[in-house]
């Protein structure tokens, strides 16, 4: 830490950042698209968490829902300044890009929901992920992939159902709350 | 899905994911109309296949980390932002206490009014007659000095003057009064600041002193 002031606070915050930060900023940057703006979603996030820190209550949930819950909240905040910012004529086109930011909460919370699932795939076995991804995501036949893995169809089969079990699992971890 | 459905594990989860074969499919179907486990199993898969419509599986390739410093920055916010709290804080405290201040200064002021204006703490003259006695109290109002007087044993015949003096020995009349045998009490005003009254007294028509308090 570059900053000579420890204090609980400070360690609070610290601590939090280090449980959190990463996935938070992934999220974030997910749902902006923009580095720069992700870290600051994700700065405002946990500024707000420590002004509001007394009222958090672990009984009611984990410290992880809860900074997501804050940073949901900043990004539709930030997605709303956004929206009622004109483009300017002569901005980048990135910055034009308004059809990449989340036009209203649901679609953040779809973002939330493809976020969740993305990082869920992460955390499976290899060999589920990659059943999973060919299967599902790349729409390969289990024939296709038996054949490129040199195990049976029945295998390729049953790794799909463990992972969608696996899959399950860590989106309930990573607080998914059944939205689709 | 209870041991029995096992073999079905893997056609179950095609289904959800929409990946079989027409044929396949209604078989597998076929068996979850029948299979009570087997159709709860499924209802939860695609349920978990819808949410997962929403993924983009080319993003596992990279996994996206924020700036090293993000941390720190985030930190320097927080002291910075929890600075302007405290002076916030310490200005709320220093007017609180001001005003604390202002309101007990301003409740002794009426206190000791109060306390004046009542003549509880009322003054005994040293008299210079030996019939003559008396008490006063001074009171602070807008114009000067207002005195509470209270004399007994004067001549009821005669006319008397109540001086008050400042410092520098200059007298202020507070005015005239008739003399009473029995005691009796006046209020008379002068015009000289009650910081200043440094003497009260009491004069005949001869400007001899017949009661007299220096303070």
């Amino acid at each position: 830490m570059s900053s000579p002031i420890v204090d609980t606070d400070t360690e609070w915050i610290a601590a939090a950042y280090a449980a959190h930060g990463r996935e938070l900023y992934r999220f974030a940057l997910r749902s902006l698209g923009d580095t720069g703006l992700a870290e600051e979603a994700v700065q405002t996030t946990y500024l707000r968490a420590w002004r509001a820190a007394a009222r958090f209550d672990e009984s009611l949930g984990s410290l992880r829902t809860w900074l997501f819950a804050i940073l949901r909240n900043v990004v539709v905040d930030m997605a709303r300044a956004r929206r009622a910012r004109p483009a300017l004529a002569d901005a980048p086109l990135a910055d034009h890009g308004s059809e990449r930011w989340p036009a209203s909460e649901s679609d953040v919370d779809r973002m939330l929901v493809a976020w969740q699932v993305e990082e869920a795939l992460r955390r499976l076995s290899p060999d589920h992920r990659t059943a999973l991804i060919e299967i599902y995501f790349r729409s390969r036949s289990y024939e296709e992939v038996a054949l490129e893995l040199g195990i049976p169809t029945g295998t390729v089969k049953s790794r799909v159902y463990y992972a969608l079990k696996a899959l399950r699992l860590a989106l309930e971890e990573l607080g998914w709350n059944g939205d689709e | 899905m209870s041991d029995a459905c096992r073999e079905w594990r893997g056609d179950v989860a095609a289904l959800a994911l929409g990946r079989l074969l027409p044929d396949e499919r209604v078989r597998v179907v076929a068996h979850c109309d029948a299979c009570a486990d087997c159709r709860a199993e499924l209802a939860m898969l695609e349920h978990l296949g819808r949410a997962m419509t929403h993924a983009d599986a080319t993003r596992l390739d990279h996994e996206p980390a924020p700036a090293p410093e993000l941390r720190d920055r985030i930190i320097t916010r927080l002291h910075s932002e929890r600075d302007i709290n405290r002076r916030r804080t310490r200005r709320r405290v220093q007017r609180t206490i001001a005003a604390i201040a202002a309101a007990v200064v301003m409740a002794l002021g009426i206190g000791v009014a109060v306390h004046e204006s009542g003549g509880s703490h009322a003054v005994q003259f040293a008299a210079t007659s030996p019939a003559a006695h008396g008490s006063f109290a001074l009171h602070r109002n807008s114009t000067g000095t207002a005195i509470t007087f209270t004399q007994a044993g004067l001549d009821p015949d005669a006319v008397y003057w109540l001086w008050l003096t400042d410092a520098s020995g200059k007298r202020v009349a507070a005015g005239t009064f008739s003399g009473t045998p029995t005691a009796t009490t006046v209020t008379m005003q002068a015009a000289l600041p009650i910081d200043q009254v440094v003497r009260v007294w009491v004069t005949d028509k001869d400007d001899a002193t017949v009661l007299d308090k220096v303070l």
